[in-house]
């Protein structure tokens, strides 16, 4: 085929891509937008932590005492939190035994657009009446399908066994014992419809949709009770939830129980040694998989349509799980358990179906890389064909993906602008470049070295030599730690992420936002802008935990799980401040 | 009856409503009474379609004020309904939209915003636009027009309104963006699964018998059931209120509000409204069943291979929820202005490679697919209204279809001038149809209140920013 043939085939290619132009412009759909972070929960804005007069106040308006290298002072903020999808399902199949017919398919899609993670409590996550709705439809098909005299195995004997049995299933469901007047309120809603003409095993049935339908299943209270001091400690259930369904994504298991009942969960100690022993609970991989997948948005290439023919669903899925899989591997790794792993392994955990894509050996459910330029997170396909188009790279795409998932920057709004003219015959390097001029480069000048990095990597993640006809050179300058960095090939972007303390930050930033289940309120670096100040309080909160979590993953040699389990043994775990407008 | 040689059933209609409503007696009446008497039920559909379009495939060449010319390409499949259409130009939107804070200004004329998502822009009135410049006069929360009729005209009838959406919570989406807002400023969220809102709505259906009277939306036992539940769950939820700070106030508050709505809907089924409305020849949901896929699982309705399915699916809902007097406000939202999805209607030949928000940044062939498309469903939903036999009527005479999207133009510079709209239905001869309404450059907002004033809400002069004051008087008069 000849280079003007190539060119001509480009066309579609190049519009497709320059479409991209405006769409990363836009920066603002990434999460860890100034706004989102600093505007969209503070109704009102505290004063500066390190002015506040009324040192010792206990809200997160008025709260004095904060000293950023000394965690003791640390302190969270209060949140009631909806359970995920995955979560209620979990909890369902726990408490009730993985019953079969239960009707899910009314679930409202509950990863909230601009939001990284299924457990973030924002607006697209609230109980809306559609999304309630679908609960009903939930609570009723579960209802109808329990085995109703295990649940209440003394049902004859009428409202006595209700109340009694109530205690027992009501707690596995609230995860939490219920009080007297909660249990009375309840066994009130049977006494109802037993008046109403209902038949007492349809009545116990209706009260198990009431059951879970209730704010107490369907939330995690992280509310506390507060103390003489005005902070609010976080119960020992919900310690044990929150802690429980971080890492396992389901209720607390019994050792978790017992702790809690002994109230003997509220130190930090305990609670690092809890979070590394459910670490090690088989089940912790899957929900660190949910985690990997979310962050890296690993299932993106599943939507990924390609005009080579061998990237089909079933490879698609294949490198989906891949970006997963390779994370938990490392994650739980005896030996290659750290931050730099990710981005510089020179292996990924797949099989021979996508090995075809990498050209390198496959053994012990690992491909082997080829080419010494791939490696880690970079060099997996799955990115890479979910960071492109159907028959070009996007190099702003790749960009985005770097700087928002891996180094949590922000981005300017973009300005209205009219598309620049698409020109054939050019490599998508020289077709991306037209916009490092005009009012386009304010943002693009920073995001699309980074993805000119990867050049040497095609739509589809195979690696190649050449663009239209001529060699790639990879000749990039990347701002990474404040400071420009000359780039010549794709495992030195690599190199420098796996070194970078920012991108080691935002490891603990989405730890901290997936456990906590919101984003911070600490500024992010803006591309193509200026970062918003952390003058609130809760800005200053959150950003002296995170820098903790960082702090304790660099001295502990980048051990991924310790990010994790510093957050939880962080007082601000289980201390907290009433949130914004309290 | 006496009627005129030549004059149709349907223009006698129109004729006798267009009578009424310049019967002078009428200007004295409060504007419920007066709409009450000039028309039988009336009904609205609000229909949005996403990001923007293109002028030579929207407008007819060299369009101008009066009839409408041959359609083009995107709006060719309306060209059958072309006398029942005002095809709106030259309204423009509040700032530089390109997506930020634009789906609020389909129906709530609220914004621009643009730094964020519409609900950042609720707690910040006034936030800076792209351009720079601020939005003034913007009413403290947006209120969109279906939530305004729904809480009026929905009184009518059991529901007061319904919300549809195609893949509006796709994944890649970067904000909720519902164009329906209620009167307390929260986002009134579509439904993106048809077959939830088929049982949501029908499961419990009876179609009435014995004609025009009230129906029956569930029966007494399951309504009972449910009622107990939702009381126990309000008292429940309550509870916690004062445990809560603001922040988790306002899940609380989705929360209750949304208990609510459910417990509203029982309420209604239990006790139905005395209603005078005529249930349409047909009025048969269960229909729908058979259009319903076999697989429901893996959030079916979010693939772009279903796409086609659920576009039938809820255009066949909403028909039948106006047909059966479910509803006399229904709101259909085709997308988000920032759709990272693929969602072609059935037989648009579509670029699976690129998702619809890219598409729309250049004027191409797909994406003009993908608008064609979407205008042939709004045109087979008209069609389907046509069908349905209101007495001496049809379901369409009664209806009031608004179609608007959220960018204008040029949707390569995703700008806010020149926003496509358009409506379908005369409301009885109420309105004088068949042309083009030209605003040279005037606010988009009018057009909102147009609505508002036809559907009876005549002391509405201004929705979401009171700058824009008052109908466009080419269609009020």
């Amino acid at each position: 085929m000849t280079k003007r043939m190539k060119n001509s085939m480009k066309i579609p290619t190049a519009l497709t891509t320059l479409i991209f132009m405006m769409v990363f412009s836009g920066c603002d759909s990434r999460p860890g937008v100034p706004t989102v972070n600093g505007q969209s929960f503070s109704g009102k804005s505290g004063p500066s932590a390190n002015t506040t007069a009324a040192a010792g106040g206990m809200t997160t308006g008025n709260y004095g005492g904060l000293a950023c290298p000394n965690k003791e002072t640390h302190r969270g903020i209060r949140s009631w939190r909806r359970l995920s999808n995955i979560e209620i399902k979990n909890t369902v199949d726990a408490v009730f035994g993985s019953p079969t017919d239960v009707d899910y398919s009314s679930f409202i899609n509950d990863i909230s657009k601009a939001e990284v993670f299924d457990t973030s409590m924002s607006v697209g996550n609230y109980v809306s009446t559609n999304r309630l709705k679908g609960y009903f439809t939930f609570a009723e098909s579960l209802a109808k399908g329990v085995t109703i005299n295990k649940l209440f195995p003394c049902l004859a004997k009428g409202r006595s066994c209700i109340s009694s049995s109530l205690a027992t299933l009501g707690a596995a469901t609230w995860r939490r014992p219920l009080t007297s007047d909660e249990l009375n309120r309840l066994t009130a809603v049977y006494d109802q419809l037993m008046t109403d003409g209902y038949a007492s095993e349809a009545a116990a049935r209706l009260v198990i949709e009431a059951l879970v339908l209730s704010q107490e299943f369907l939330y995690r209270s992280e509310l506390g009770v507060q103390l003489a001091d005005g902070t609010y400690e976080l119960t020992d259930y919900e310690l044990a939830s929150a802690l429980s369904y971080a890492t396992i994504r389901t209720v607390p298991d019994a050792e978790l129980k017992s702790l809690a009942d002994k109230k003997m969960l509220r130190d930090s100690a305990t609670l690092a040694k809890q979070a590394t022993r459910l670490l090690n609970l088989p089940a912790a991989k899957s929900a660190w998989k949910d985690f990997a997948g979310q962050w890296l948005q690993a299932d993106g290439v599943l939507d990924a349509a390609k005009t080579q023919t061998a990237f089909t669903d079933t490879v698609k899925t294949k490198l989906s799980d891949e970006m997963k899989n390779f994370f938990v591997d490392t994650m739980f790794s005896a030996t290659k358990k750290t931050y730099d792993q990710l981005l510089l392994a020179d292996y990924t955990v797949g099989d021979n179906s996508s090995a075809f894509i990498y050209g390198g050996t496959v053994a012990g459910g690992k491909i082997q890389f080829k080419e010494t330029q791939r490696k880690g997170l970079l060099g997996q396909a799955g990115f890479l064909a979910s960071a492109a188009v159907a028959d070009t790279t996007n190099p702003i795409k790749r960009g985005v993906f770097i700087l928002s998932r891996l180094m949590c920057s922000g981005f300017a709004p973009a300005p209205a602008t009219t598309f620049p003219t698409v020109k054939s015959g050019l490599s998508t390097k020289e077709l991306f470049q037209q916009h490092s001029q005009g009012s386009c480069a304010s943002c693009h000048k920073f995001i699309d070295d980074f993805g000119f990095a990867l050049e040497n990597f095609d739509e589809i993640g195979k690696f190649r030599d050449n663009d239209a006809g001529a060699a790639i050179v990879i000749k990039s300058n990347v701002t990474i730690d404040g400071k420009e960095l000359a780039i010549a090939s794709p495992d030195e972007l690599s190199n420098a992420l796996a070194h970078s303390s920012q991108a080691m930050e935002c490891y603990a930033r989405q730890t901290f936002r997936y456990t906590l289940g919101r984003l911070e309120y600490a500024a992010v670096p803006i591309i193509g802008g200026t970062p918003a100040e952390d003058k609130t309080t809760e800005s200053q909160l959150d950003k002296c935990q995170i820098q903790d979590v960082a702090s304790a993953v660099e001295a502990n040699g980048g051990d991924l799980k310790t990010a994790f389990v510093e957050l939880v043994s962080n007082p601000g775990f289980r201390l907290r401040l009433a949130g914004p407008g309290n | 009856m006496l009627t005129r040689a030549g004059l149709s059933r349907r223009n006698l209609f129109r004729g006798a409503t267009s009578a009424l409503l310049y019967y002078p007696l009428m200007r004295a009446l409060s504007p419920n009474e007066a709409f009450a008497q000039s028309t039988t039920n009336p009904r609205v559909i609000f229909v949005s379609f996403p990001g923007g379009t293109y002028t030579n495939k929207f407008w007819p060449e060299g369009s101008v004020a009066g009839p409408i010319g041959t359609l083009p390409f995107v709006t060719s499949p309306l060209e059958v309904h072309k006398s029942d259409m005002i095809l709106y130009q030259g309204y423009n939107l509040i700032g530089a939209t390109n997506h930020n804070g634009s789906m609020p200004q389909v129906l709530a004329g609220w914004g621009a915003c643009s730094a964020g998502s519409p609900v950042q822009c609720g707690k910040n009135p006034g936030f800076p636009n792209n351009d720079g410049t601020t939005t003034q006069n913007m009413d403290a929360v947006p209120y969109s027009i279906d939530q305004r009729l729904a809480d009026t005209l929905g009184a009518k009838s059991s529901r007061p309104s319904i919300n549809m959406g195609i893949q509006t919570h796709a994944s890649g989406n970067p904000f909720p963006e519902p164009i329906s807002w209620k009167k307390d400023g929260t986002p009134n969220f579509p439904n993106d699964n048809p077959q939830a809102t088929y049982t949501d709505i029908f499961g419990n259906f009876i179609v009435p018998t014995g004609g025009t009277t009230t129906q029956t939306t569930a029966q007494t036992a399951v309504s009972t059931g449910k009622k107990r539940i939702v009381d126990y769950l309000i008292g429940d939820i309550n509870r916690i209120k004062l445990a809560l700070g603001s922040h988790e106030k306002a899940a609380f508050d989705a929360h209750l509000s949304a208990l609510d709505e459910i417990n509203r809907d029982i309420n209604n089924a239990m006790t139905p409204a005395a209603s005078t409305a005529t249930i349409g020849s047909q009025c048969n949901p269960k229909s729908i069943q058979a259009l319903l896929p076999t697989d429901l699982s893996n959030q079916w309705y979010m693939q772009a291979k279903n796409a086609p399915a659920v576009f039938k699916l809820q255009r066949a809902i909403m028909v039948q929820a106006m047909a059966c007097d479910i509803t006399r406000v229904g709101v259909w939202q085709m997308g988000c202005s920032h759709q990272e999805s693929h969602m072609p209607a059935e037989g648009v030949v579509d670029d699976p490679g690129t998702v619809l928000h890219l598409l729309a940044h250049t004027d191409n062939q797909f994406y003009a697919n993908n608008q064609q498309g979407q205008m042939r469903e709004i045109a087979n939903m008209v069609a389907e209204m046509k069908k349905v036999s209101m007495g001496d009527h049809t379901l369409f005479d009664e209806t009031l279809v608004y179609v608007a999207t959220d960018i204008g133009d040029s949707a390569t510079a995703h700008g806010g001038d020149n926003i496509a709209a358009f409506m379908l239905g005369s409301l009885g001869g109420k309105i004088k149809t068949g042309r083009i309404v030209d605003g040279k450059g005037a606010g988009y907002n009018h057009l909102l209140v147009t609505v508002a004033q036809l559907m009876g809400l005549t002391s509405v002069a201004t929705i979401g920013n009171t700058s824009q004051v008052g109908p466009v008087k080419d269609v009020i008069g």
